[in-house]
């Protein structure tokens, strides 16, 4: 069923970096990425899924949620993976009629693998210790000093909180709107893809219809709550950090000055 | 014609921990040219329960025959079961999308594959049955129309496909209170006219007193009562205890503790305005 | 007595149709700081477009409204006005703008640039108001139809308004939503917001301490419950529902009982014919 979707795969427990500033998981996020492209060596992905590890452990999601996430890419993944290493010349490992497994290529396609497979898992937190509306007030406060460049930064995060709120009413809209038609005799499933997307018509003229009735009645909504656009608006989240905002921010230093050093002198 | 409906279960997300019974051994009859009154509150299953009379939903355990035929037959299709089967959800103007009246109300008739006159002569049927004039109202757009009238047009949509069932979901819901009696009477006029079986959800228990033939009460996805209105009505501490409202005569009836001598329910203005003056009558 | 809202002589028509129709027509209205009035009217007799109207959200065509000192037109007082004469409209879902009740409920105080902690104060106070304060943390669209008019309603409570205009808040709640929605309003208005309810139930109207009756834009009738109900059979003509109190007395008046008119509601009637008995 269409409501079964979920978004924003938020795992809704108490933790410490479930309480970390979403500005701080950002930039954590953000690093660790440059770091997993930085280690070109095994002992610094080592050290890097160390560092995972641990704060998998401290997020007290279960492992199986972020694994979870690999799924859709899994095909990407051995993609990548068989690419590299047949592509790369060097020392031959195995030589089967035109292909050939180098020591070089087996190497670089395991570190693209470990990267991409760290990455997934790595940003993956974000979204899982992080509400969706919380990320929200993060990217509007971390992308405020552009305001003054004409950068819309708190447009874009009230569209971004509207649009969150009325996924689930729109899917839901969606699905009742579907069953109406079964109802009539539609029928979505079979047929050309011509007859198919003719067959849409019926969901999307009163789908579209009734988001302009919402977008409507909210924007009128919106206005008689006095709403005039972000100048002179406060929040009631005023989004300050704290202590351990602070010193997630010194690891993040620690973190890359280690990468870095493990990179030079490994 | 007639429905069966025995020991219907529905499990909302099964295997999760947020697993609900949306079902649960739901058992009833409902036989020829009768209409049936299902009440219950808000998350009682009814809505789902509607969904299993015409094959939207199916149930994870149970039958359901209509008129000897059973759904979850393997030979039964969809498209049989709909031709039988009118459903009218809630807000049912919500879901119209043509470019006029009467094409919208083509939908159905041209999704059973009917030839073009067939599907005219049920667009004008089903115009005259919800008393929209087909000069007039048969080339407006769907979107122009007033409530009341998208209302009409959203339900001739359905008795378009000549449903020897027709199941409204809450049908007078967000009308006013004339547009609301207006509708109303338009159901039960077809229900006559047509010699359908009518099931209909309201929550206002002064309609389902008054037009139901029988009654099914659900309680968290159970069937917990049937019968006559005028019985079910007459268990009133149970009715209130589900978080349900008496008819509104009924309850003042209650209130002054005048009783018919065989217990059951009073619905009827006149007959309260009798029984009153009887009582007061005699100390004047 | 302190006028909150002054209508003089109201006129309007949507710019965009060009027919010629007044959807309000000549309407002047004041309502008292402190009162509970409802407007009621079957679909299209122009109740709504009065509410709107009061909160600036459409322009009078003639005429003036005024809430307080301010007049609608005057741009400079706009936010004043809404923030003094607060709205809840009639579909719970299409009026909460955050996925987090709490936040939502906090969007008009932020909107008008108040601190941070006061807004607390004012978001925790709204939700304990309207007895919602276990379902901050919670995203609306699992609430009730009866639980998201709560969280509208909170989130005006919140602007600390003095005056708050429903439009048709329950007609789209079931009867156990529309019972708690109603409870709501009047202990707003008992602690003393004024209340002006845009209703097409008559059970609600009858609650409040004055009645304003819509038909075609115009006024039809206005007076307190007992005035309007005295005239039962012109509600009938204006196809508005009477409450089965007022319906019953007339019966019993016609049989020739000598039944007091300031019997309206049900309880009146039940204790009136228990003395009797």
């Amino acid at each position: 069923m269409i409501r079964d979707i979920t978004l924003g795969q938020y795992y809704n427990v108490e933790s410490l970096i479930h309480r970390l500033d979403p500005r701080v998981k950002m930039a954590w996020t953000f690093m660790y990425i440059i770091g997993l492209f930085i280690i070109n060596d095994f002992i610094g992905f080592v050290f890097a899924g160390i560092c995972l590890a641990l704060v998998i452990y401290m997020s007290k999601v279960p492992v199986k949620f972020m694994v979870r996430g690999l799924k859709p890419i899994f095909f990407i993944i051995v993609i990548t993976f068989i690419l590299n290493m047949l592509m790369i010349g060097g020392e031959v490992l195995v030589k089967w009629w035109i292909f050939s497994i180098t020591k070089e290529g087996l190497k670089q396609a395991s570190i693209m693998a470990i990267r991409l497979i760290m990455l997934i898992i790595g940003s993956s937190i974000l979204t899982l210790t992080t509400k969706p509306i919380n990320l929200t007030d993060g990217i509007e406060k971390a992308l405020s000093p552009f305001k003054r460049f004409g950068f819309p930064a708190h447009e874009i995060a009230m569209m971004t909180t509207i649009a969150l709120r009325f996924i689930p009413t729109l899917l839901e809209e969606t699905d009742k709107i579907m069953k109406a038609q079964q109802a009539r005799g539609a029928d979505f499933e079979s047929g050309n893809i011509l007859r198919r997307a003719k067959q849409l018509i019926p969901i999307l003229v009163p789908l579209f219809i009734g988001a302009f009735r919402i977008a409507n009645d909210m924007a009128m909504a919106m206005e008689a709550r006095c709403y005039r656009g972000g100048d002179h608006r406060t929040k009631m989240h005023s989004m300050q950090y704290e202590k351990r905002d602070f010193v997630a921010y010194g690891l993040i230093v620690v973190f890359l000055a280690a990468i870095i050093l493990l990179r030079i002198y490994f | 014609m007639s429905i069966k409906v025995e020991n219907l279960c529905h499990v909302y997300r099964k295997g999760l921990p947020e697993e609900s019974k949306a079902l649960d051994e739901v058992s009833f009859d409902v036989s020829d040219n009768q209409i049936l009154g299902v009440i219950g509150h808000t998350g009682s299953g009814k809505s789902t329960l509607l969904q299993h009379l015409n094959g939207l939903l199916k149930a994870d355990s149970g039958e359901i025959s209509i008129d000897g035929m059973r759904l979850y037959a393997p030979e039964v299709s969809m498209l049989d079961i709909r031709k039988k089967v009118g459903l009218v959800f809630q807000y049912p103007e919500y879901q119209l999308f043509e470019e006029t009246v009467a094409k919208d109300i083509a939908f159905g008739p041209k999704n059973l594959g009917l030839t073009e006159e067939e599907i005219d002569s049920r667009v004008r049927e089903a115009m005259s049955l919800v008393n929209l004039d087909y000069d007039t109202f048969s080339e407006k757009s769907p979107f122009d129309l007033s409530g009341g009238q998208k209302r009409r047009v959203a339900i001739a949509g359905v008795l378009a496909m000549k449903p020897k069932i027709l199941i409204l979901d809450e049908p007078t819901a967000g009308l006013d209170p004339k547009t609301h009696k207006d509708i109303l009477n338009m159901v039960v006029d077809i229900h006559r006219k047509e010699k359908n079986i009518t099931v209909f959800v309201s929550h206002n228990m002064n309609d389902i007193a008054n037009i139901s033939d029988n009654i099914i009460v659900m309680d968290k996805g159970k069937c917990v009562l049937q019968g006559k209105p005028e019985e079910v009505f007459s268990h009133s501490d149970f009715i209130k205890s589900i978080g349900l409202d008496l008819p509104d005569v009924t309850q003042l009836m209650k209130d002054l503790g005048i009783e018919r001598e065989d217990g059951k329910a009073i619905f009827s203005l006149d007959e309260a305005e009798n029984m009153i003056f009887n009582m007061i009558g005699g100390s004047k | 007595m302190e006028k909150i809202v002054r209508i003089e002589n109201l006129i309007f028509k949507y710019a965009n149709n060009n027919d010629e129709k007044r959807v309000l027509d000549d309407i002047s209205i004041t309502i008292d700081k402190g009162s509970f009035t409802a407007i009621i009217g079957k679909n299209g007799s122009g109740k709504s477009t009065i509410a709107k109207n009061i909160n600036a959200l459409l322009l009078p065509t003639e005429g003036n409204v005024f809430v307080y000192e301010y007049n609608t037109k005057a741009d400079e007082h706009i936010w004043d006005i809404r923030q003094c004469a607060g709205m809840v409209f009639q579909n719970p879902d299409n009026q909460i703008v955050s996925s987090v009740v709490e936040d939502d409920v906090a969007f008009g105080p932020e909107n008008l640039g108040i601190e941070p902690q006061e807004i607390r104060r004012r978001v925790d106070y709204a939700l304990k108001e309207v007895d919602m304060e276990n379902f901050r943390k919670r995203p609306p669209h699992m609430l009730s139809g009866g639980q998201k008019q709560r969280v509208a309603i909170a989130g005006v409570v919140a602007m600390k308004p003095d005056c708050i205009i429903f439009d048709e808040p329950t007609a789209m709640l079931d009867p156990r939503g529309r019972k708690e929605v109603m409870k709501i309003i009047k202990e707003l208005h008992r602690e003393g917001i004024t209340v002006i309810l845009i209703t097409h139930f008559m059970e609600e109207a009858a609650q409040a301490d004055r009645i304003i009756i819509m038909d075609d834009g115009k006024i039809e009738m206005d007076g307190s419950p007992v005035e309007i109900f005295e005239k039962s059979n012109r509600l009938k003509e204006l196809n508005l529902d009477v409450p089965l109190a007022v319906e019953l007395r007339d019966r019993l008046l016609r049989k020739g009982l000598n039944i007091s008119k300031d019997i309206i509601d049900k309880e009146s009637m039940v204790d009136y014919l228990c003395q009797l008995k």
